[in-house]
């Protein structure tokens, strides 16, 4: 069990340094991003804005 | 005055509502791996051309949604969608390339039972990398005409005063009907 785990962080670390040395090198990847964050930040907004959540007194 | 706090019913997260928050931010991440996966697997080609075209697509969309608010949900959709299907496109491609790579002029004519020119076997591939080019580039290009000519239009045709006008237009002829 204990080599499952120390593999499954291998991975992730591995998994995790590879995204940021392929961001860090190629400046074209930070556009890439920016798109994707301001992505999730205008499909979040939309659901906050949108969505009404139901209020009221029960008596 | 009393707190009343356990009377008040409140309306908590859907299923549904979840779904739509984990969609929101998965679709984008998704998408951005996708992105990073077929850059990578394109090596010089990838990092050089495909990388700022997916970019200026993404940015393209993001500031056509950030422009035009009541498009919003149309506009990141079409973008995510667009994006997604243009680097699966030429990654479709790539493995087109590598199934006729090793393909000769003879293995060609076995296969169409027709005598063909002994220089099909090297033009396919050549073919096919054509098509590999001008989808990278004209894919982008379209997509940020059409994001450019979305804003255009909406800022002609939205304007207040064309509103009021509309409006005040619409008041005067059914005045003028009920004379």
């Amino acid at each position: 069990m204990k080599g499952i785990v120390t593999s499954l962080s291998a991975f992730s670390q591995n998994a995790f340094s590879y995204l940021a040395y392929a961001i860090t090198s190629n400046l074209w990847f930070v556009l890439l991003a920016a798109g994707a964050l301001v992505s999730i930040i205008l499909y979040l907004r939309e659901e906050i804005e949108v969505t009404v959540r139901d209020e009221q007194q029960a008596l | 005055m009393k707190q009343n706090q356990s009377l008040t019913y409140r309306q908590s997260l859907s299923g549904a509502d979840i779904y739509r928050y984990i969609k929101a931010v998965g679709l984008p991440v998704s998408i951005f791996l996708l992105a990073i996966f077929i850059i990578a697997r394109f090596a010089a080609f990838g990092s050089n051309l495909v990388a700022p075209m997916t970019g200026v697509m993404w940015v393209a969309g993001a500031i056509c949604a950030l422009v035009l608010p009541s498009h919003r949900a149309t506009i990141l959709t079409e973008t995510h969608v667009t994006i997604g299907c243009y680097l699966l496109a030429l990654a479709g491609i790539r493995e087109l390339i590598a199934l006729v790579s090793g393909v000769s002029s003879e293995m060609l004519m076995a296969s169409y039972n027709q005598a063909i020119p002994l220089t099909s076997g090297s033009t396919i591939s050549g073919y096919l990398q054509t098509l590999l080019w001008i989808s990278a580039i004209m894919t982008p290009l379209g997509f940020v005409g059409m994001q450019g000519k979305r804003i255009y239009s909406f800022k002609r045709k939205a304007s207040k005063q064309k509103f009021f006008d509309q409006t005040r237009s619409i008041r005067n002829s059914g005045r003028n009907q009920l004379k």
